[in-house]
């Protein structure tokens, strides 16, 4: 069935139609939240939160935006809100200072070209080094590179500037880089 | 060398959207620059890596969203677009608002230019928005018939349902604002949404012309003739904020 009509009825409460919805777009709300939050289990609850969110909001969405990209801005959202959850009850830590602790602790795994030939070690080795970034840019990575969002896309969603949001993915390549790597 | 300058090329050149002037720019500094070819090859798999991540999401996640769903009633708004005029009219200040898709087409619009808009702060200073991202780009008009016309200014920002509801408390019938309720409900205001709430009398023939050519100034009263009022609501974003009274003039 064609998306359109899958939102139409979903929005007029068919859950039929909500549930290919969700089949659709789950495995990817999943991954930007289990990106931006390094937890499976939260991960899990804020997709559960985005599609009871998207559940109940879909009469105001208006069609002429993409799905995706409206279920990426709840996913991103909720992300940040839960990790501003988490770091009011952890006190006044930042989260980013935590982020940057763990990563003063934890050795780079700095793949070499040979060992970049074990392609899994070095999935692994990126997605812990975009872990290891501050908030704001790990935020970047995730809607940049994993969801494929236009930077014009991007800036609407975070409500900044294009050319800011441009220079903060190049910033945040750069510290992944660093991260990960021997350069300069 | 200055490498830090060319942060901003390397990374467009993952993206693949260099121009030929900035391409000519980067080839010429890697050609000296081993470092930077280095970091640019660097940035080049890793973001490789991260477009082909894949997490597959605990098996039973599907049947956990799906039972969680709270059951709704039926819902659909009994929306009236009898009189496109009424809604040109209106098309004519979402435009000038930025949101132009839903209307590029209306039968009855002429695609009007934008009107400038202009925020009426408390202190009374007049601030211009900026021209992008004010309004959400989804966001669609929908036009209720009113018994009376509010007394709201031209346009007005809400950031909760009771606010709406306050505002129409005495010149909507109770089916609409049961019909908004259900369109808005408290969780869509959760998500940062922002309605927009524009009111205007259904304008008689010669002051629709008026509008559409950009010489009228719109200010709550100057439309009054024949017809009812109307309400136009619409979701808008940042920058805007609850209470912000907007003031609504045609471009000169």
């Amino acid at each position: 069935m064609e998306e359109h009509t899958l939102i139409q009825r979903a929005s007029q409460g068919d859950e039929q139609a909500f549930a290919q919805l969700v089949e659709r777009y789950q495995n990817q709300v999943y991954r930007q939240a289990l990106r931006m939050l390094n937890h499976p289990e939260d991960a899990a609850d804020v997709t559960q939160e985005v599609f009871l969110k998207a559940w109940r909001n879909l009469p105001a969405f208006r069609r002429d935006s993409s799905l995706s990209t409206w279920l990426y801005r709840l996913t991103d959202h909720a992300a940040i809100d839960l990790l501003r959850r988490e770091r009011k009850r952890q006190g006044d830590a930042s989260l980013d200072d935590a982020a940057q602790e763990l990563a003063a602790q934890i050795p780079c795994p700095a793949p070499t070209p040979e060992q970049a030939a074990e392609r899994q070690e070095l999935r692994r080795a990126v997605t812990q080094g975009l872990a290891q970034l501050p908030l704001e840019q790990r935020r970047v990575l995730v809607l940049r590179e994993l969801q494929g969002l236009s930077y014009e896309e991007m800036a609407g969603l975070l409500s900044l500037p294009l050319g800011t949001v441009k220079s903060r993915v190049a910033r945040a390549r750069l510290a992944l880089a660093k991260l990960l790597g021997d350069h300069r | 060398m200055d490498c830090d300058r060319y942060l901003d090329l390397l990374s467009a050149a993952v993206d693949g959207s260099l121009s030929l002037e900035e391409q000519r720019a980067l080839k010429a500094h890697l050609a000296r620059c081993p470092s930077c070819t280095r970091l640019l090859e660097q940035l080049q798999a890793q973001s490789q890596i991260l477009r082909t991540v894949e997490d597959a999401p605990p098996a039973d996640l599907s049947a956990r969203i799906l039972s969680q769903l709270p059951a709704q009633k039926k819902r659909g708004l009994a929306v009236s677009w009898r009189r496109w005029g009424a809604l040109a009219a209106c098309a004519a200040l979402a435009l000038g608002l930025g949101i132009a898709h839903p209307w590029a087409h209306a039968p009855g619009s002429d695609a009007p230019q934008p009107a400038e808009y202009r925020t009426t702060n408390p202190d009374g200073n007049q601030n211009p928005l900026p021209q992008d991202r004010c309004v959400v780009s989804y966001a669609q008009p929908q036009v209720f018939s009113l018994s009376a016309l509010p007394a709201v200014p031209a346009a007005v920002v809400v950031d909760q349902f009771s606010q709406l509801e306050q505002l129409l408390a005495h010149c909507a019938p109770q089916s609409v604002l049961e019909a908004l309720a259900a369109c808005y409900p408290s969780a869509y205001f959760e998500e940062g949404g922002l309605l927009l709430a524009v009111t205007a009398c259904a304008p008689s023939a010669p002051a629709l012309e008026q509008l559409t050519a950009h010489s009228a100034v719109l200010t709550p009263g100057s439309l009054q003739g024949e017809g009812s009022a109307w309400l136009l609501v619409a979701q808008v974003g940042q920058p805007f904020q609850g209470g912000q009274v907007l003031t609504l003039t045609a471009a000169p």
